[in-house]
């Protein structure tokens, strides 16, 4: 699950979106990545964005959880510079 | 429409598909929605006769015949007369234009579909003057290479669909455009939603490609896709003819005498608006640019405003679709703004949480107000919880409507 990524893309800027149409609200984002997400009143995440969000070099691993975790498939991590 | 592609997209109507609930207006708010031309217009709608349609020889008399562009010129022409995107955005068509230029583009779509409730506008111009619009779209796809022009159009409105396959019948130029009848929901007439579901999908917004640089600019089959407003299309159709000059389309309802939509000189304000719209008793409030505009106060320096977007946002309206809505005299604004809310939340496609669950939220708390049991901060609180979220515009831009209303009622209902 925190395999060790490619260092080509560990030095690059990364963010995070949601896609709004997947995500149920299961909050298993929150517990992978609780220094960058919370929960709303209904579930969902917080600071997270459908537009990205970007995730410092020392928070990829645990986005990285939260993405593969994440029983909806709703959360990505890509590169930001990759529009 | 005989031997003319009718598109109907697979998931529209009686599909098996949950319901999509149309926005309705609520009829205490807004009686009938506005969907006859009260009056000639003075450009688009020039000498309109309202309830006829203009043929294409007569639209050939008033206009001349459709001229030949390259992109470079209609992108210059489109600029020149600062012709805006008229579905909401006001997005500069010359730019939308100029990101297409020189891309495969495979469709222009027109987007008729007039999902907002309180506007009546497109309708009105395929109605009245199908050609103009037509023109508009056979221009862009004539400048970008674009094979195929779709009109897309609700299915409450068989007799837009009635006058466009006529119009179209008359042209001996219009092979290559078709149209698509889609669902009467609020957030079915949103730009991605409409190219969705014309690509064979369901009628709901989607996040088409990577975030588009700017409005209509997506990705579809590797090919783009130039979708605007039908106002926008019969606005270029002048522009590309060089013919000058500027107008308000504006539809009008709520406490008028007859709701419908007027073509009005941009010089007029919104009082005229309000005579030609034949506004009944003494409202206190306006809604300007829809169930996403914004809540006005009724008082002299409102109805001072220019009919512009300038003139709206300077006493902090929107013009949006150019759709004004005035509350009746004596329905309280608490009252009506918790109505509003609950077809707000009802207007939600139903896909993204923060809007389905948040709006219905906002509407209930919306609703206590008025007895008193809704305090203002929690209120606030839940307003920034949908915020900002969701795929589309619709639950922010309903969040800001709803705290215009909220603002004009002020700490206590």
């Amino acid at each position: 699950m925190a395999a060790t990524p490619p260092a080509a893309t560990e030095s690059a800027p990364m963010e995070l979106r949601v896609d709004w149409t997947l995500c149920a609200g299961h909050g298993v984002c929150a517990a992978a990545l609780g220094e960058r997400i919370d929960l709303d009143r209904w579930g969902y995440p917080t600071g997270v964005t459908s537009r990205g969000t970007p995730v410092p070099a020392d928070l990829v691993a645990a986005a990285r959880l939260a993405v593969s975790s994440c029983p909806a498939a709703a959360l990505r991590l890509r590169r930001a510079d990759r529009g | 429409m005989k031997g003319r592609t009718v598109l109907r997209s697979r998931s529209t109507v009686g599909a098996g598909e949950p319901g999509l609930p149309g926005l309705s207006v609520p009829g205490w708010v807004a009686g009938p929605r506005p969907r006859r031309l009260l009056a000639p217009g003075t450009l688009l709608l020039a000498g309109a006769e309202p309830g006829r349609r203009e043929n294409f020889a007569g639209h050939q008399r008033r206009w001349g015949a459709l001229p030949v562009l390259d992109a470079r010129e209609l992108i210059s022409a489109a600029a020149r007369h600062e012709v805006l995107g008229a579905g909401g955005a006001a997005f500069p068509t010359d730019r939308k234009l100029a990101a297409l230029a020189g891309q495969r583009v495979s469709h222009v779509i027109v987007n008729g579909a007039e999902g907002e409730t309180a506007s009546g506008k497109d309708g009105v111009l395929l109605a009245h003057a199908p050609h103009l619009v037509i023109d508009g779209a056979m221009l862009a796809a004539a400048a970008l290479g674009a094979r195929r022009v779709v009109v897309r159009l609700s299915e409450e409105r068989p007799d837009l669909a009635e006058h466009v396959a006529a119009a179209l019948a008359e042209r001996p130029d219009a092979a290559g455009v078709h149209l698509s009848i889609g669902p009467a929901a609020f957030v079915a007439g949103e730009a991605s939603a409409v190219i969705r579901a014309i690509a064979g999908g369901p009628p709901l917004p989607a996040e088409l490609g990577r975030p588009p640089a700017w409005p209509g600019r997506v990705a579809w089959r590797r090919a783009l896709v130039m979708l605007s407003n039908v106002e926008t299309f019969a606005r270029l159709a002048l522009a590309a003819r060089e013919v000058a000059g500027s107008s308000a389309l504006v539809s009008v309802s709520g406490a008028v005498a007859g709701a419908g939509v007027l073509e009005l000189p941009d010089d007029r304000r919104l009082a005229d608006a309000a005579l030609a719209g034949a506004v009944v008793g003494s409202p206190d409030t306006v809604i300007t640019g829809g169930w996403h505009g914004r809540w006005l106060p009724w008082t002299d320096e409102t109805a001072y405003a220019l009919l512009t977007r300038s003139g709206l946002a300077a006493v902090g309206g929107r013009w949006g679709a150019g759709a004004l809505i005035w509350l009746p005299e004596g329905m309280p604004r608490v009252a009506a703004l918790a109505a509003v809310a609950g077809e707000l939340a009802a207007g939600t496609a139903g896909q993204c949480g923060p809007c389905w669950r948040g709006l219905p939220h906002v509407a209930a708390e919306l609703g206590g107000l008025a007895a008193g049991s809704t305090d203002r901060t929690a209120l606030a609180d839940i307003m920034a919880d949908v915020d900002g979220r969701g795929i589309c515009a619709h639950p922010s831009a309903a969040v800001a409507a709803l705290r215009s209303g909220l603002a004009l009622i002020g700490e206590r209902p």
